[in-house]
């Protein structure tokens, strides 16, 4: 995996549902720059350049991250709490995309901060079209201030 | 007239009970003691004044025996002084006519001793034919006395001595004293004294001392004409005396004072005697006593008001406690209790109030514990009942979401290599999986139904029910249903949740009409006496009554999968929403006739 230049990290747990994401981001190709990692803590090890990922400079930073709700070790209210609450990586816009249409899950996610949540249509078509989308906004609509390292 | 009297009388009764008992009490003793005074009083001031009068009859009727006596007796003294001078020799000589120097002498010397003081004014004597022979009077007076008028009138019989009527001269009372001189059996000549009636002064510091102060004494003649006071003449008493015996007499005296008097004749002359005591002297004991009663029985009411009051507030203040802690435990505080200090039926009731707290306040613990208890199952098993639904939509989506993914890359990746048949079937995998997320989606909702909150507002039913339709028919041809809505009057619900309704029962209206060549959908209101009833009317394939009780399970379809899309799960949906509203929904319907959905919710008071 190129750790060089990520464009996307993806958080999920189903590697079914995270080839279907890179499936759909392949087909406008999105998907060249994007890491696919299985729960929060390595997102977490990625992101502060810990654990496995203890080599990583902690300047290159994602243009977005995909998190799961449901998780093993640490779920994505965990991850999205701590990304949030840290400077280096407070500004990177983070999306949930889950199952879960909850409201309450909603809610919390919305108080920690989070850029945007979308429940996963259980449709082909439409979870396509979602995932298309929501590559298409944020990784070319959307713009993005410069991101200075805080690390001194 | 006498409906007025019964509802005083009942009026009167109420606000007898409207009083307290504290107040109740008193009154009736009060009421009770004040007859029971005025009742005695009365009567035994009835006794005394009869006791009174009594005993004054008792005194007048002696004092007047005893004067009269004393009268008699002073008369009878003059009597006999009266007779011995004419029984005298030479009185008898002188009227015969024997008028020698010394008869004359001894007879004008008698005469003059008979005018023992000033009182006796005159001493005259006549012959037989009323000559007058010698004559006695003081010197140098005059009097108006007529001797010979008495002798005419009385003609006095042989040896008879007998005093005369009183007469009034002037201002003066004089009487007479008549004798006959009577030799050998006849008479010869009279004797006539006269006195005037004036008691001195001594006299009558005596009888008044005798009497008392306030009794007054009168002496007149018994046929009533002159009567006097021992001073003067005065008015004849408003009495007619019998000459035999002693009376009592009641009369008003001088205009305005009553008296009660007595009467007797006085023996020895045709006077009588009469004594007036006033009546309100004789009434002065029975007064005194009245005002004694009144004192005596106005300080036994209020002794006995003030009892009552005690024994009244001793009996009310242990109930008034009773009361206000029975008040504070209606209000919902069961740690009440009522001091008991006594042995009596107020505190057996003090004490069988505290053991029935006691026991409420602990039934009320229990019930409380037990609220609690079931509220902390309930909240388990809601908890339970989240997590499972959380993971039935994050957990069985997955996978459906592979199925229908996976499926639609192998069309799409080996388009070439799968035959139309494959291709079938992939599609069928595809629409499986959808159907059964949109199956997983509506449970949830469902089960999530029970856990909700309502928000409770006014909602424009009219306007909510357009909007559904609207919406509803927005991906139908234009003008291939015809819409009536009727005017709705606003209802008191959760707008979501009724807005559900609608969409669910216009959306059914739309659908199961759709084969109908002329669909026609009718939404109003009917007016009901305790709920506000809402409807939905369709003119498509309606159903057979018979299953109409299938039509709100979940799950429960009465029309296949192939006539009509759905999942049969919205009219139970519907059904749950109303039912929280405290609604309710019923149907009418028949085969091939169309149907309506009558829904009905509770009324706001501030809309009819």
């Amino acid at each position: 995996m190129n750790n060089q230049e990520v464009e996307i990290l993806l958080v999920e747990d189903s590697q079914d549902d995270a080839e279907l994401v890179i499936r759909a981001l392949r087909k406008i190709n999105l998907a060249n720059k994007l890491i696919h990692l299985e729960d929060g803590q390595q997102a977490l090890d990625f992101l502060f350049a810990e654990g496995m990922f203890s080599g990583r400079k902690l300047m290159e930073r994602p243009k977005l991250i995909v998190l799961d709700l449901k998780m093993p070790r640490v779920d994505g209210i965990e991850t999205l709490k701590r990304i949030k609450s840290d400077e280096r990586t407070r500004l990177i816009p983070v999306v949930m995309m889950t199952s879960s249409a909850e409201e309450k899950d909603m809610l919390i996610s919305y108080q920690l901060g989070i850029n945007s949540y979308v429940v996963k249509p259980v449709g082909f078509e439409n979870f396509v079209k979602a995932v298309t989308g929501l590559g298409i906004y944020w990784l070319l609509v959307n713009t993005l201030p410069e991101l200075n390292d805080g690390e001194s | 007239m006498a409906m007025n009297v019964t509802a005083a009388a009942r009026k009167k009764i109420l606000f007898f009970r409207v009083l307290s008992i504290q107040q109740r009490l008193p009154l009736l003793i009060c009421v009770l003691l004040l007859c029971m005074a005025v009742a005695l009083g009365w009567l035994s001031q009835v006794g005394v004044k009869r006791a009174s009068v009594d005993m004054a009859k008792e005194r007048l009727g002696s004092l007047t025996a005893q004067l009269s006596y004393l009268f008699g007796q002073s008369g009878s003294l003059v009597l006999s002084a009266t007779s011995a001078t004419v029984d005298n020799e030479n009185i008898k000589k002188f009227v015969n006519g024997d008028r020698a120097g010394i008869v004359a002498d001894s007879a004008r010397q008698l005469l003059d001793n008979l005018r023992i003081d000033s009182t006796w004014i005159l001493t005259e004597l006549f012959d037989a034919r009323h000559q007058l022979l010698l004559r006695s009077s003081p010197p140098g007076k005059t009097t108006k006395v007529n001797s010979r008028e008495i002798l005419s009138a009385v003609n006095p019989a042989p040896h008879s001595c007998q005093i005369g009527k009183l007469l009034r001269i002037g201002d003066s009372i004089y009487y007479p004293i008549i004798a006959a001189v009577t030799d050998k059996g006849n008479v010869t000549g009279y004797l006539a004294r006269w006195r005037l009636q004036a008691a001195t002064l001594k006299a009558i510091a005596q009888v008044s001392l005798l009497l008392g102060t306030n009794a007054t004494l009168y002496v007149g003649n018994s046929d009533g004409s002159v009567w006097t006071n021992l001073i003067g003449p005065v008015p004849a008493p408003p009495v007619t005396i019998q000459y035999d015996k002693q009376d009592f007499f009641e009369y008003e005296r001088q205009g305005d004072s009553a008296v009660l008097a007595s009467a007797m004749p006085i023996p020895n002359a045709p006077w009588s005697l009469l004594i007036e005591f006033p009546r309100g002297m004789i009434m002065e004991t029975s007064r005194r006593f009245l005002h004694w009663i009144i004192g005596i029985g106005a300080a036994l009411v209020l002794f006995g008001i003030l009892l009552a009051w005690i024994t009244s507030r001793n009996i009310t203040r242990p109930l008034n406690k009773l009361t206000r802690a029975a008040t504070k435990m209606a209000a919902g505080d069961y740690s009440v209790s009522v001091e008991v200090e006594r042995g009596d039926e107020l505190g057996k009731l003090a004490r069988a109030f505290n053991a029935m707290t006691v026991r409420v306040k602990n039934a009320q613990d229990d019930l409380e514990r037990k609220v609690q208890e079931r509220t902390m199952q309930l909240n388990t098993a809601n908890k339970e009942l989240e997590g499972f639904s959380y993971s039935v939509s994050h957990d069985l989506r997955a996978p459906l979401r592979s199925i229908s993914g996976f499926a639609a890359i192998l069309k799409e990746d080996y388009a070439s290599k799968l035959d139309a048949e494959a291709n079938r079937l992939a599609d069928k995998i595809i629409s499986n999986a959808k159907k059964m997320g949109q199956l997983i989606d509506d449970l949830i909702s469902f089960s999530q139904m029970s856990g909700k909150e309502l928000k409770q507002q006014p909602v424009n039913m009219e306007a909510l029910a357009k909007s559904c339709a609207s919406e509803l028919l927005q991906h139908e041809p234009e003008n291939k249903y015809q819409l009536q809505v009727q005017p709705m009057p606003v209802c008191l619900g959760d707008e979501a949740l009724l807005r559900q309704v609608w969409f669910n029962l216009i959306g059914n209206a739309i659908k199961y009409s759709s084969k109908n060549p002329a669909p026609r959908i009718e939404i109003g209101y009917k007016k009901e006496a305790t709920a506000s009833c809402y409807f939905v009317r369709d003119n498509g394939v309606g159903f057979d009554m018979q299953y109409g009780h299938k039509l709100f399970g979940v799950f429960q379809r009465l029309h296949g999968q192939n006539e009509f899309e759905g999942l049969g799960i919205g009219l139970a949906l519907v059904k749950r929403i109303l039912n929280r509203h405290h609604g309710d929904i019923s149907v009418e319907a028949a085969l091939g006739k169309g149907a309506v959905f009558y829904f009905s919710l509770p009324k706001i008071k501030d809309h009819e």
